[in-house]
């Protein structure tokens, strides 16, 4: 073979091993003893693997150019992936599956799986808390995406199409306020809210004993609840519950529970 | 056969030593010898006696000469019937191994291990809800109970047998593709030319003579020399007659089989691999690229009457067993991907059509 022949047309495609077509000295198998593994020459070892010679660089650099008449352009304004997430939050994600076989089908090639950011969309907060309610394991308090994986159609489109309507069903849903809404209890509660809460109780009767038995004008709840003591008591309760118990979160507690309770320790 | 004779000297030999227990496996292997489904049967028959068998066949042993204990095995043996026997003996068994489970099931009241029990057929059960809604339904309906109760479980039956068969329906079962493969047939000119070619060659006393060889190597070329509309380059013939001959008659099969002959003709084979490529994906051998596994998988359907059912269950009462059973049932197929709109609202009404007799037998009574 000349050096300088191209080698993209000697193997154009994926095809077995040939000896003479290949110019380079290959030995492959187990050698014989105290001898060397077998020559290129009619070697089944070489002509049974799979080879790649139809995918050097250059060969593969010519398919690009080829393929690069048939390729659309990416939009010049999408340049980074927040602007891709600005311009289109909704990821759909769906698979297709290649297999050597006799037929194309594939079961798994239906499922459709729709990604969201609740960020992205227009929630007001009791809208978000009735949403996350409302798909549970589906949403990920980390990351604020919201999944939803839908494969109970035989087709992709009709799938794909599901999972548009459950999302909007979701959005619309989460805005209405149902009567019975309002008989949201304690335990139903996402996070730590101080008024009305045991803890407020706790600390104003507290309070008011003590102003009590100090013998100083009653003082209205509205206006304990003002002071500064007791508004510091409550954000160090409300981190504590809400974000668990950390050094900070302790030692701010115990702040505000000696400047409350008025102790000099 | 020499394997059997191989097997009683074998287990002939070890007859002074103690090792019931290998003598009587190796008689039990005697028992069945050639086909692996006789084995099994007789296994499974066997093993009841084989501990009596085994107990007795130690006592035998000690006090026997080898020959005795040959002339044992061999009457002991079975015989060897052809293997199309067992194997309809083997299929007579199982189907009354399944009426007797189906005619238990039957009489049995309870719900859950009834469902389970009988699906001898199925690899998993019916949903327990489905089944318990289902006997609920039944004793709603005071007439005949344990019919009612079967036939709604079997029909619940037939809807995940269509939807297993249509979820393996993907593989190409070898027979299609056998039956729709034809074997290709040499057209009558080529095979006359094979035949007056070998006749020719040969011609008393060996000598060879061809005479055909030119009226055969015309035919050989595939017909291409004396075949076809005449171009009339050199000729003045007439053309008026082809004309009206053309008008006259639509593209007659031997227009079409000349049409078939000249791209045969021009066809080149692939220079390439790519060229290859190309041919196999319009014969559609290769796949074409980008994939889309659902290439050709037409459903007009949309996927709200796939998966809202509710409509169809206008014909049931609104309260009650039946409600709850059919609503269970919708649910059951609106998560079902494998079968049509068609084949659900089939089933929907299927079970319409059955809760409607019920009724009409319910008013009689």
């Amino acid at each position: 073979m000349a050096v300088d022949q191209d080698w993209s047309s000697v193997y154009p495609t994926a095809a077995a091993f040939k000896p003479a077509s290949v110019p380079l000295p290959i030995r492959m198998g187990y050698p014989v003893k105290r001898g060397v593994p077998p020559p290129k020459e009619g070697n089944l070892e070489l002509i049974k693997i799979p080879n790649f010679l139809h995918l050097t660089p250059p060969a593969i650099k010519k398919h690009c150019a080829a393929l690069k008449d048939f390729c659309t352009e990416w939009p010049s304004a999408l340049d980074s992936d927040e602007k891709c997430e600005q311009h289109f939050p909704i990821e759909v994600e769906t698979v297709d599956y290649v297999s050597s076989g006799t037929s194309i089908r594939n079961p798994k090639a239906r499922v459709v799986t729709l990604r969201v950011k609740l960020s992205n969309l227009n929630l007001d907060d009791h809208a978000k808390k009735k949403l996350i309610k409302l798909v549970g394991d589906r949403y990920c308090q980390e990351t604020d995406v919201l999944t939803i994986t839908t494969d109970r159609c035989p087709l992709r489109r009709q799938n794909y199409d599901y999972g548009m309507h459950l999302l909007t069903v979701l959005y619309h849903e989460s805005w209405k306020t149902e009567k019975w809404e309002s008989e949201k209890s304690e335990e139903d509660m996402e996070e730590y809210i101080w008024e009305n809460s045991r803890s407020q109780k706790n600390a104003l009767d507290t309070l008011l004993r003590i102003k009590a038995s100090e013998n100083v004008s009653n003082v209205t709840k509205e206006e304990l609840l003002a002071s500064e003591v007791v508004k510091n008591y409550r954000n160090s309760v409300i981190a504590l519950k809400n974000e668990g118990e950390t050094e900070s979160n302790m030692s701010q507690y115990k702040e505000s529970v000696k400047k409350l309770l008025n102790i000099q320790a | 056969m020499w394997g059997l004779a191989a097997r009683l000297l074998a287990a002939a030999r070890p007859h002074g030593t103690a090792r019931p227990h290998g003598t009587a496996r190796s008689k039990q292997k005697l028992f069945s010898t050639s086909s692996v489904l006789s084995k099994d049967k007789d296994k499974s028959t066997a093993s009841k006696d084989s501990p009596p068998e085994g107990a007795a066949k130690k006592q035998e042993d000690g006090a026997e000469t080898p020959k005795q204990q040959l002339l044992d095995i061999i009457g002991n043996m079975k015989v060897e019937v052809s293997y199309r026997k067992k194997l309809q003996q083997l299929k007579a068994s199982e189907n009354k191994k399944q009426a007797m489970n189906k005619v238990e099931g039957l009489d049995s009241e309870g719900s859950v291990p009834q469902g389970i029990t009988e699906d001898t057929q199925r690899d998993k059960p019916l949903n327990p809800e489905l089944v318990k809604a289902a006997s609920a339904v039944a004793s709603s309906l005071p007439h005949n109970k344990k019919q009612i109760e079967s036939e709604l479980l079997a029909q619940l039956r037939r809807h995940e047998e269509t939807t297993d068969k249509q979820k393996k329906g993907g593989t190409i079962n070898i027979r299609n593709v056998i039956s729709e493969m034809t074997v290709k047939r040499q057209s009558p000119a080529q095979w006359g030319v094979r035949i007056s070619g070998r006749i020719s060659l040969q011609d008393e006393d060996g000598r060879r003579i061809r005479p055909e060889r030119s009226s055969a190597r015309s035919m050989d070329s595939r017909r291409s020399l004396k075949v076809g509309r005449r171009l009339n380059i050199f000729t003045k013939a007439s053309t008026e007659p082809e004309h009206a001959l053309k008008t006259v008659s639509s593209p007659t099969i031997w227009d079409l089989e000349f049409a078939k002959e000249v791209a045969a003709v021009t066809a080149q084979p692939p220079r390439n691999g790519f060229e290859e490529m190309i041919q196999w994906t319009k014969e559609g051998i290769l796949w074409e690229f980008p994939i889309d596994n659902e290439v050709g998988m037409e459903d007009d359907a949309e996927f709200y009457e796939h998966i809202f059912l509710e409509k169809h269950l206008e014909g049931f009462p609104k309260e009650g067993p039946i409600r709850h059973f059919m609503e269970l049932v919708i649910c059951g197929l609106s998560k079902n991907p494998y079968l049509s709109v068609k084949q659900k609202v089939e089933h929907i009404e299927w079970f319409q059509k059955y809760f409607e007799e019920k009724k009409e037998l319910l008013q009689e009574i």
